[in-house]
């Protein structure tokens, strides 16, 4: 049996619980995926409860794991950004599938701000108008 | 003068559906959170300072903090979207002299002795005795979650809990 090679968690904070599903699917794009956990913030959910959902996901992270939230301000995020002072973890909004495949690729690797700076980046470019060139005559 | 443009009671203060949804709907410019603890505490007010848009100023203040500012300047100027985490930081801060005549309930959590009256938004005892007594003195008070959603006025909200806590006697 061939061993898996070291994969750095990879958590989503997403409202409802979207998250999985996203993950669900792009296993159709990348195939079998490791190491990706969802915490849902649930409507009934207070700031309280939500935190202590996350925090016993968090605790048992290994350092320089990723946490992907759906909306900058929201909820998911404000809590994910409580626990940065804490532990050693990086932090990005915003999550689009490209994100999520992006971080799937890189995590063999531990989370850095360069890292997850690509990441970013991966996903702001996956985001265009598509529009058909302007034909000539 | 400040301009108090609306008053929200939401157990998660600056979120997604304050960012997305009534922030637009009305034209402030500064959001006010009234908590005694988090006026205290620098991390969570950094938090909810950046969980704002950037162009919307956040000031956080304790109730006599903000009934103090207030009085002697009416809380400055700017449109104000005013939060508070529960009905009895409100309550506190309409009786040290803010003048709030409308309240949107638009999240408190369920925990023990709260009863769901409207989706998530639950009221225990204590909650209903203040707003029924914030009514009276002719403040609005009305649950509403999302603008795309029904909402429903306070009167409604008591009689359900009401019959739900009586049902569960």
């Amino acid at each position: 049996m061939v061993e898996r090679p070291k994969t750095y968690e990879i958590l989503l904070l997403t409202h409802g619980g979207w998250g999985m599903t996203l993950k669900e699917k792009l296993t159709m794009i990348i195939g079998k995926i490791h190491g990706v956990s969802e915490v849902a913030l649930e409507p009934s959910d207070t700031t309280e409860t939500f935190l202590q959902k996350v925090k016993e996901k968090v605790t048992k992270m290994p350092a320089d794991s990723l946490i992907l939230t759906d909306i900058a301000g929201g909820t998911t995020s404000n809590i994910a950004l409580t626990f940065s002072k804490d532990y050693q973890i990086n932090i990005l909004s915003g999550l689009n599938s490209m994100m999520l495949m992006e971080a799937i690729m890189r995590q063999n690797q531990p989370f850095t701000t360069e890292s997850v700076a690509q990441i970013r980046e991966a996903a702001l470019l996956s985001c265009q108008h598509l529009q058909l060139p302007d034909l000539k005559n | 003068m400040a301009e108090i443009q609306m008053v929200r009671i939401d157990s998660r203060l600056i979120h997604g559906q304050v960012i997305t949804k009534w922030i637009r709907q009305t034209s402030a410019n500064r959001i006010v959170i009234i908590d005694d603890a988090l006026s205290a505490d620098e991390f969570m007010t950094g938090i909810y300072t950046m969980a704002a848009p950037s162009d919307i100023e956040v000031n956080i203040y304790s109730v006599d903090e903000a009934a103090e500012y207030w009085k002697k300047e009416e809380m400055g100027a700017g449109k104000l979207f005013i939060l508070t985490k529960n009905v009895e930081t409100i309550y506190q801060t309409i009786k040290k002299g803010i003048p709030i005549d409308e309240i949107q309930i638009g999240g408190l959590g369920g925990g023990p002795g709260r009863i769901s009256v409207f989706g998530p938004i639950s009221l225990d005892e204590e909650d209903a005795a203040m707003l029924k007594e914030l009514e009276q003195e002719n403040c609005h008070v009305y649950l509403h979650q999302v603008p795309e959603e029904s909402k429903m006025e306070f009167k409604k909200a008591l009689e359900r809990y009401n019959s739900l806590k009586n049902k569960n006697k």
